[in-house]
């Protein structure tokens, strides 16, 4: 029964985003831009070097107790990987695959290998229950103890060159190695309970992997060293006597490629809590290296160094994409610009805060140059930041406050989403776009609202859109109405539920959004691949379109046995010499 | 296992994972037009009852045609001098939430932080377990109970995330297809835990016991019927869009090139 008192009463606060004494962030109006989003570049809490970090700090240890292939590099290797925290292995399948079923598209239904990270050792029996499934994906049925499933294809430009060249004697040319930077691309890598494997929950309860994408990053990283290891079976295997092992330098020039369409992208607007905190734990990085006061010559020489090697980076990162090929030569430009004041201009930064300085230097200068500046600051400071990879993890579950009034509610949107209120969604190119699930293989989608059927089925992304659409009807709502709380109101209108939950949910995330509109016509979809590409590590961007793109990840990574190497964890930026590889 | 009573006395033919439920579950509710946010109330609900052993995939299998196309505003009158909210044989999949959190602000305003609320011709009652055990934490009471066909009463407490049940708890009630009226008592701010047992349970509804079930399912995944998953899977297909040219042009979900 409803005892006295009123609703009116029971007005809650509006929460309050995070303050403290730290450093100060820089605003969400200006990070959580598409186009800035779409700059991001890796920085040393990316998850692969957090991964790598990980694996030589543990000492993880890695061997191969089932290897069986044939003479062409099909058939099975299963590698187990021993962690303090227990046994994982990887459990990789190499098939034939004919020249014209091969495809990077993810609804394709074959691949050159297909591979399960699993819990505990594989059995052979386990290997054939593998089999059987591992190279259908998602037709495939798994158990709760795989962790991670996934599929790649062999670099049609430089797999069989390099077996080529190995089996006759001699290393690969390092300018195709450089410019191709893999011999095997993953097409897509599933967690999370998909086609029946492990939930996260049990992923995470089973200790190894305890901070976001870990299981997705060691299985990308595993398909490194089986793209090596096929190659040199293969090899070997035509010429016993006279193939070469690949060098250790242009293993490390060799990453992992993949292609990634849309359907990473609402993950980010699916996810709000998880995206604010690794961009919090991005910027609360950067932000501590900018209060830096004063900065002792070895870190300025340290930068100079790192500079020099992400000149040579950016001058080895090439794209037939025209916006992307304008903004790498635009790069590249302003990137010796600095080395040449940090060279030639004794006072060019300041005593005080002299990264503070630089980082606003940057920032008004291209995104590209800004957001790679920043990333190399982060690399100075292993002491401020690295520890900031155990915040990168969120509960992503919403909260609702049924007892918040509607006053609060609206105050609390002018006050947080002012970026999705000011902006009119009036005309037809604010709703240009839709976001939908294709029947092919459930995968999201982006349609053109008036010239694509399907709009009907569009999915809530547009979270401008909505908030500013809840915001006008709250808007035409009298006095006393806008005191009852939001769960009388949603009682009533139901519609709003989702919306109202994630604003109250995001009260204190002010990294939770991606602060422009996702249906507009002017949104670039690849802007938020990028975004959560580079927060896992890839790097060499190379847009196929505005909907998806190819990177490479892990390229200039440690290999296996060079874990153990006190500067393994020195490879920001790779650079690539092109002279030719010690045979 | 899941669905306590399609797969009762079967072999498991098929297992999944809570997060292929969810998401199953979610485009489901969203065919069946349910608004953003519902969807995912009903799905996460749906999944945290299959995670336990607890029949959540068989209730919405059940009311796939009752929920078609009517889950929409709902309104608190008086009934019998008490306020109530009628679901007119709805399943309480879609209402849940929407409730529970209405109470939870009337209980905030209320001077004893108590309220009670009736919630009339309610079907599938169960699913007001996991949104009261959600919006129990950190600190709330929640106690509801129904009666099934047979005479069997099941009580549940609620309270700081946990969960006890009284009573009969078996299939009977927990699956009983009649509408029936539900009285829910909400405390706000209590941290005690649920209020314990005063007559035996069948153990479907006790805390230790859906932890068990929920780490053997983590670890073994969740059995399920085919056949209702199938069922609700067709419904889930509503909010597919066949692909285009034009999107395949685009290169949408990757590209074609091999280089």
């Amino acid at each position: 029964m409803v005892q006295s008192g009123t609703m009116a009463e029971a007005a809650i606060d509006i929460p309050q985003p995070p303050s403290g004494d730290g450093p100060a962030l820089r605003p969400p109006s200006t990070v959580m831009r598409l186009a800035r989003l779409g700059s991001f570049h890796p920085t040393r809490i990316s998850f692969v070097r957090t991964l790598v970090r990980r694996m030589a700090r543990e000492r993880w240890r890695f061997s191969a107790p089932i290897v069986e292939l044939d003479d062409d590099g099909f058939g099975t290797i299963v590698y187990e990987i021993a962690t303090p925290a227990g046994i994982v292995s990887f459990a990789a399948f190499s098939n034939y695959l004919a020249p014209d079923e091969r495809t990077d598209r993810v609804i394709a239904e074959k691949w050159d290998a297909a591979f399960a990270l699993v819990d505990g050792r594989v059995t052979r029996d386990d290997a054939a229950r593998l089999r059987a499934n591992a190279p259908l994906q998602e037709a495939g049925r798994f158990s709760a103890r795989e962790l991670v499933l996934s599929r790649a294809n062999k670099s049609v430009r430089l797999f069989e060159t390099m077996v080529e060249a190995l089996a006759a004697g001699r290393q690969p040319d390092m300018a195709d190695v450089v410019e191709v930077g893999y011999l095997m691309r993953t097409t897509a890598v599933y967690g999370n309970g998909k086609f029946g494997i492990a939930d996260l929950d049990q992923v995470r309860h089973e200790g190894v992997f305890s901070l976001p994408y870990q299981a997705e990053m060691l299985t990308v990283y595993m398909a490194r060293q089986l793209s090596f290891d096929l190659a040199e079976h293969i090899a070997r295997r035509r010429n016993p006597n006279g193939a070469v092992p690949l060098d250790r330098r242009v293993k490390r020039a060799l990453g992992v490629g993949n292609a990634t369409g849309l359907g990473m992208a609402p993950f980010l607007v699916n996810h709000p809590q998880l995206l604010n905190a690794w961009i919090m734990a991005r910027e609360t990085a950067l932000a501590r290296v900018r209060a830096e006061g004063s900065v002792a010559p070895d870190r300025i020489a340290r930068f100079c160094d790192l500079l020099d090697r992400a000149i040579g980076h950016a001058g080895q990162w090439n794209t037939d994409d025209t916006r992307q090929a304008e903004r790498i030569a635009i790069l590249r430009k302003e990137l010796a610009d600095l080395r040449d004041r940090l060279a030639g201009d004794a006072g060019f930064l300041p005593e005080v805060q002299p990264w503070d300085f630089l980082a606003a230097w940057a920032e008004a200068r291209s995104l590209e140059l800004s957001e790679m500046v920043n990333s190399l600051l982060t690399e100075l400071y292993p002491e401020l930041v690295d520890e900031l990879e155990n915040s990168t993890g969120a509960d992503d579950r919403e909260e609702s406050l049924p007892a918040m009034t509607l006053r609060a509610l609206k105050a609390l949107i002018e006050r947080n989403c002012d970026w999705a209120i000011a902006r009119s969604y009036d005309g037809r190119e604010a709703r240009h776009f839709f976001w939908y699930r294709s029947a092919e293989k459930d995968e999201p989608r982006l349609g053109e609202r008036f010239s694509e059927p399907g709009a009907d089925k569009e999915q809530p992304l547009g979270i401008g859109f909505l908030v500013a659409s809840l915001y006008a009807e709250l808007c035409g709502l009298d006095g006393a109405t806008l005191d009852q709380p939001v769960a009388a109101f949603l009682l009533g209108r139901p519609r709003w539920r989702g919306i109202v939950r994630r604003i109250q949910s995001l009260a204190d995330c002010p990294y939770g959004e991606v602060r422009d509109n996702l249906l507009g016509q002017d949104c670039l979809a690849v802007d938020l691949l990028r975004c959560k590409l580079s927060i896992f590590g890839a790097g060499k961007f190379d847009p196929k379109s505005d909907r998806w793109t190819r990177i490479t990840l892990f390229q200039g990574a440690p290999l296996l046995e060079g874990l153990d190497d006190p500067a393994a964890d020195d490879w920001s930026f790779p650079y690539f010499p092109l002279t030719a590889a010690r045979v | 296992m899941s669905d306590i009573a399609p797969t009762a006395g079967k072999a498991p033919e098929m297992r999944v994972s809570q997060n292929e439920i969810y998401r199953l579950c979610q485009r489901t509710l969203e065919g069946l037009g349910a608004p953003a946010g519902i969807d995912r109330d009903g799905a996460w609900s749906v999944a945290w009852l299959a995670a336990r052993g607890l029949p959540g995939l068989l209730l919405l299998a059940r009311d796939l045609e009752r929920l078609d196309g009517s889950i929409g505003p709902l309104k608190v009158a008086p009934l019998g001098g008490r306020p109530a909210i009628d679901l007119a044989g709805q399943s309480a999949l879609a209402a849940a939430g929407l409730i529970l959190d209405y109470m939870r602000a009337v209980a905030a305003a209320a001077t004893n932080r108590r309220t009670a609320l009736l919630v009339a011709r309610c079907r599938a009652p169960l699913f007001l377990l996991p949104m009261a055990v959600r919006a129990s934490e950190p600190r709330g009471r929640f106690r509801f109970a129904w009666s099934s066909a047979d005479g069997g009463t099941l009580s549940i407490s609620v309270a700081a995330g946990m969960a006890a049940g009284t009573g009969i708890d078996g299939p009977a009630v927990l699956t009983d297809d009649r509408p029936v009226d539900v009285e829910i008592i909400h405390v706000a701010d209590s941290t005690d835990p649920p209020e314990s047992a005063d007559s035996p349970v069948t153990g479907a509804i006790d805390e230790a016991a859906m932890t068990a079930r929920l780490a053997e399912t983590l670890a073994l995944g969740i059995a399920v019927d085919p056949e209702i998953w199938a069922r609700i899977g067709a419904v889930a297909a509503r909010v597919l869009v066949p692909a285009t040219a034009v999107s395949r042009e685009r290169g949408a979900g990757g590209g074609d090139a091999n280089a």
